[in-house]
């Protein structure tokens, strides 16, 4: 009898979770960051002068490491210190480099630590799991936003489809 | 938010607050940390080579560094002293990194001299502190005023010390006197070092070396050990221990003997007797014994003295000569008395003809690249107990790497004579809580040294079909492995800056600089250009280790002349008994395998670690034969009072079914009155009635009474509840 | 897409030479260290909660003077046919493919059942959440959960470097083979008593050693087939 209740009143707080969660996370995240960086005019932007970059020239390790990286401000201002050095945001970001600081970035993507989920960036992109795959269509975008439902369901389908081990403790430890 | 807690607010209606809070913040603090530089990538391992200090036999060690942490440490597998081991102190020495109760700046007492009163300075304060008053006493007092006491420490902050007082115009350097050992007594306090293969012996007697555990190098010598009994291509070896109270060492023995305590010499002349007389070694010479002729010591005579039966001694003498490559060692409480015990040991080794053989003793070869960046002149150390010492009225102490208060609480007012004490430790200690000024130095994972040596192996030679010695010089350089923590600055730049102000400049710039120079000289040594390229310097710091060539060992001089059987052996039979009837016992303090004599008291994961014999962990505690305690009404886990001619202890008892029934024994290592929260407050310091670790002359035949005191006992054990019967492994 | 389950997954085994081991605990703080392992402070560790994924357990044999002693670690066995598995009501604890006893901390819901039904003793309940006083707190290893209250923990054979050494296998395009994994306590013994790897390779030193004369399972008449292997003392 009591194992019962216990399983009701779990099913009954799990539907309220679900609730809240699914209201919180079905708008799309998309914070405001302290420089108005494009990426859509880094990546995707047609023209003669546009720099064409590939994700990993400045999240450079996401084939090395647990963590993509954010590029440091020296790297920016290898072409910055020359291009469009006219630009407000620019000068923003010229001024993080004269002070030696880096922008605050707000995070768009994390994993509750409480998960214990220890995601690395490395074997997927080993695997050739492209960035969108995961992150939407960032190279679309002018200013980042959370396209994609990271739940562990979301991961386990991929896992899944692809054949890939569904272990708890690839991702669990 | 922890998913428990969730479920538990959920449950009183407060889930929509918690959510909301919970999932709303992201976590930019982690931000930065994923930002990467020239040197630096988030999420990759860094292993920066190290050495580590946590006891005197230098293992080399890796430290793991994620997001510029340290997060685990492990030995250098390319290390010529531990291939990559560790020990239970060593892993713990993170926590001596991150420890809370570290020193975060300089300070300058703020109270009354030991009332732990301080406050933060900054360093230009604190060496204007340090300059003016140095210069003031010397001025008034003369340079012999100031002293310098050097315990354990880096061999870069060693030398810094030397030049610093040297240029100062003062020799007064007081040091912990090394405990006596082996390599002391044997080659008469020269500076010699012998080295044991144990790893190729096929037998083994240990005279309370405690090998596995505190002796000189206890993971090279475990390595050895683990050889020594399963290596490939080798018949077990055996291995006899004699000791008066079973340490975990001689819990590996295949036989443990326990005789009498102060009997180890008297042991060792009764087995070289039988060798003897039964002819079973070729050629065996008689030792020079100083009272009468050595059949004076055969079992039969001595074994009443020994308190083991004369069988048992002769079987153990046919057994070691014998065999194939027998091997003899000395240490612990045979030290006590002046050290004749010991050379009694080695004259056995001399007996079976072991000096310089595969399995047997070996002369380390000296190599000291780094006596070249010191004065010149070597240093004449005051021993701390000499009481001169220390009458320094209107003079200057500097003490580092030592905390004599503590280990000889008796010394307390003699330190307090001093008028100006500075302390560099990196904690507050029972020492440091005298001192006028704190100067606390890095830990040793931030700092930088170089330590130079010969590792002895003996390795198989394919075309010789043998085993041979093959001695390699090495070298070993530490660098930090993180930035410092917190506001502290390496001793030696200290000094560095100090001489500088005080007029007279030291031969380096910093402590890397130090370190550079004696790569230098090591270079110079293995006859490569002393000069190093960028790349070169670079890997050396990732390899953290440096070889030379292996050259076959030559010299066997030290063993054979040096006191090991030419000069008489001092030994007598009738040696002390617990005859005193107001104290029937010996009481012996012996070193914690994780607490050491007391500096890692202040480790929490050693001070959790429970005790391998008598599953203690966060205290104190006496070991009593069942019997003995039977016979004094005493039952596991009672508060008991030890008492000797120095004061007496309250402490909890243990049962302890592997010692002598007139021997008890505790641990050093508890009994802090300082030192933070995981040491202060907990336990006893034996010190206070047996003496001094240092002092192991004597304090292995101090002598004790027991008895049940009133009050309850505090003793905590880490209890299993595998039943005994499990003990199946056939 | 590269990365498909294999047909054949490594079978994690471990060997301990109980004549090589000296008792010495070297294995008992690199554990600690390298799992996030709590202290418990003094009170709490009286009260019998102090956590030892790996322990030293001795015994006494004989009377004085004719006395020896046995050390003995004992961590997870890593049982084929695991008691704690079956009675847990979540899933938290299960088996995995590469023969491990796996353990989903926030599966867990604290029955304890697992800790019961275990004859070897080596679960551990957190009854209160860690504490590390900062910096402390520094020294946590970032690729290992921090346990938090209310939830069973155990061995997981470091679980993290055996993921570490699979992914630089992958890196290097071969198999995993003997060396490229050793969990902590492995990697610091001091007399070189332990020894892990792939039991289903039959190449391999554990699968080697396992088949040795002293070889034998603890409490192996519980039919656990436990993948821990002692050897035996000589005498």
């Amino acid at each position: 009898m009591r194992s019962w209740k216990v399983v009701l009143i779990l099913l009954a707080l799990a539907a309220v979770s679900v609730v809240f969660l699914s209201g919180i996370i079905g708008k799309p995240f998309e914070p405001a960051q302290p420089i108005a960086f494009d990426h859509w005019q880094h990546t995707s932007k047609q023209g003669e002068d546009t720099p064409k970059l590939e994700c990993t020239d400045c999240h450079e390790n996401a084939d090395k490491s647990r963590f993509a990286t954010i590029p440091n401000v020296s790297k920016c201002m290898i072409c910055h210190e020359t291009m469009k050095t006219e630009s407000p945001e620019i000068q923003k970001l010229a001024a993080y480099s004269s002070r030696s600081e880096q922008p605050p970035w707000k995070r768009v993507y994390w994993i509750e630590k409480e998960a214990d989920v220890f995601f690395t960036h490395k074997p997927h992109i080993r695997a050739g799991v492209d960035c969108t795959t995961c992150h939407g269509q960032v190279n679309q975008m002018h200013r980042v936003k959370r396209d994609v439902d990271h739940s562990m369901g979301w991961c386990i389908q991929c896992h899944r489809e692809n054949r890939v081990s569904v272990d708890c403790s690839i991702c669990h430890r | 938010m922890k998913r428990r807690e969730f479920i538990v607010l959920t449950g009183v209606g407060a889930a929509s607050t918690t959510l909301l809070s919970g999932c709303g913040n992201p976590e930019n603090a982690l931000i930065p940390a994923l930002i990467p530089d020239d040197t630096y990538t988030p999420g990759i391992d860094y292993w920066k080579a190290s050495t580590c200090a946590l006891c005197s036999a230098g293992c080399g060690i890796l430290v793991r560094t994620r997001e510029r942490a340290a997060n685990k440490i492990e030995g250098n597998p390319l290390h010529p002293v531990n291939k990559g081991a560790l020990c239970a102190r060593g892993q713990a020495g993170l926590q001596v990194l991150y420890n809370p109760d570290r020193v975060k700046g300089p300070m300058k007492r703020s109270g009354e001299r030991g009332s732990g009163q301080f406050e933060s300075i900054s360093w230009d304060e604190a060496a204007k502190i340090l300059v003016d008053r140095l210069a003031d006493i010397r001025a008034k007092n003369g340079q012999a005023s100031v002293a310098f006491s050097l315990g354990n420490t880096s061999n870069v902050n060693r030398i810094a010390a030397e030049h610093f007082m040297s240029s100062f115009g003062s020799e007064r350097f007081i040091s912990a006197p090394v405990s006596s050992d082996h390599d002391d007594l044997l080659f008469n306090g020269t500076g010699q070092r012998a080295v044991f293969d144990i790893a190729n012996a096929t037998y083994l007697l240990s005279f309370g070396a405690r090998f596995l555990e505190t002796w000189q190098s206890p993971v090279m010598y475990s390595l050895a050990y683990g050889e020594f009994r399963r290596g490939k291509n080798r018949r077990r070896g055996k291995f006899v221990m004699i000791e008066p109270r079973m340490s975990t060492t001689a819990a590996n023995a295949d036989e443990w003997l326990p005789a009498a305590i102060g009997t180890e010499g008297l042991l060792a002349l009764a087995i070289a007797q039988v060798i003897i007389r039964e002819k079973l070694t070729p050629n065996p010479v008689s030792p020079n014994v100083a009272n009468g002729t050595l059949d004076e010591f055969a079992p039969e005579k001595t074994e009443a003295d020994i308190n083991l039966p004369a069988e048992k001694i002769v079987r153990i003498a046919r057994e070691f000569a014998a065999s194939e490559r027998p091997l003899a060692i000395a240490g612990g409480a045979a030290a006590l008395g002046d050290g004749e015990s010991i050379r009694a040991v080695h004259f056995l080794n001399k007996l079976v003809g072991n000096l310089n053989m595969p399995g047997g003793v070996f002369e380390v070869e000296q190599f000291d690249p780094l006596a070249k960046l010191g004065t010149g002149k070597p240093i004449k150390w005051a021993p701390l107990s000499e009481k001169d010492g220390y009458e320094g009225g209107g003079s200057a102490l500097l003490i580092h790497g030592m905390n004599p208060v503590f280990h000889s609480p008796q010394m307390t007012d003699r330190i307090n004579a001093f008028q100006f004490i500075v302390s560099f430790s990196p904690f507050i200690d029972e020492t440091t809580q005298l001192a006028d000024l704190i100067l606390p130095d890095h830990s040793y994972l931030e700092s930088w040294d170089i330590q130079a040596a010969t590792a002895h192996h003996t390795v198989w030679h394919a075309d010789l079909r043998a085993l041979q010695p093959t001695p390699t010089p090495y070298a070993a350089i530490a660098s930090p492995a993180i930035s410092p923590e917190f506001d502290t600055k390496q001793t030696a730049d200290v000094l560095i800056d100090v001489s500088r102000q005080l007029g007279q400049p030291l031969p380096f710039e910093s402590s890397e600089e130090c370190v550079r120079k004696a790569v230098s000289e090591v270079r110079r040594a293995f006859g490569q250009a002393a000069e190093i390229s960028d790349e070169d310097w670079k890997s050396l710091l990732e390899s953290g280790v440096m070889t030379g060539d292996s050259k076959p060992s030559g010299s066997t001089s030290g063993l054979e002349s040096a006191k090991a059987g030419d000069q008489p052996l001092a030994i007598s039979t009738g040696e002390p008994k617990p005859s005193n009837d107001a104290y029937p016992f010996f009481v012996l303090a012996y070193e914690h395998a994780a607490l050491g004599y007391g500096d890692h008291a202040n480790l929490p994961w050693l001070q959790e670690l429970p005790d391998p014999l008598t599953s203690v962990l966060w205290g104190s505690w006496v070991e009593i034969n069942p019997k003995t305690a039977a016979s004094l009404h005493i039952e596991d886990g009672d508060l008991v009072e030890v008492k000797t001619a120095d004061g007496s202890l309250r402490l909890p008892a243990v049962l302890f079914p592997a010692i002598r029934p007139d021997v008890i024994a505790m641990p050093y290592g508890q009994g802090h009155t300082a030192y933070g929260q995981y040491a202060k407050g907990r336990g006893v310091n034996p010190a206070t009635i047996a003496g001094p670790y240092w002092d192991a002359k004597k304090r292995f035949g101090v002598r004790a009474s027991v008895a049940k005191a009133a009050g309850e006992a505090k003793l905590v054990r880490f209890g299993t509840s595998l039943p005994e019967k499990i003990d199946t492994p056939r | 897409m590269e990365e498909k389950v294999e047909s054949k997954k490594p079978q994690w085994a471990m060997v301990i030479d109980l004549d090589r081991c000296t008792g010495c605990e070297a294995c008992v703080v690199a554990c600690h260290a390298e799992n996030n392992i709590r202290i418990a402070g003094e009170g709490p560790a009286a009260g019998g909660r102090s956590v030892n994924w790996i322990r030293v357990e001795r015994y006494y044999e004989g009377e004085y003077p004719d006395i020896r002693v046995k050390f003995m670690p004992v961590m997870c066995q890593h049982c084929e046919e695991a008691p704690c598995e079956p009675v847990c009501p979540v899933y938290a604890t299960y088996h995995t493919d590469e023969g491990l006893n796996g353990q989903v901390y926030n599966r867990c819901v604290g029955t304890r059942y697992c800790a019961n039904n275990c004859p070897y003793t080596v679960r551990f309940f957190n009854f209160l959440d860690p504490v590390w006083p900062e910096p402390l707190s520094k020294s946590l290893n970032p690729e290992v959960s921090v346990r938090y209250r209310g939830v069973m923990e155990k061995c997981t054979f470091c679980i993290q470097r055996i993921r570490k050494g699979e992914d630089k296998a992958k890196d290097e395009g071969r198999e995993i083979r003997d060396g490229d994994v050793n969990p902590a306590c492995v990697q610091s013994c001091t007399a070189r008593a332990m020894t892990f790897g792939n039991i289903a390779d039959p190449t391999s030193e554990v699968a080697r050693l396992s088949k040795s004369g002293r070889a034998s399972r603890l409490m192996e008449e519980l039919g656990t087939k436990p993948r821990v292997t002692y050897l035996s003392r000589g005498d």
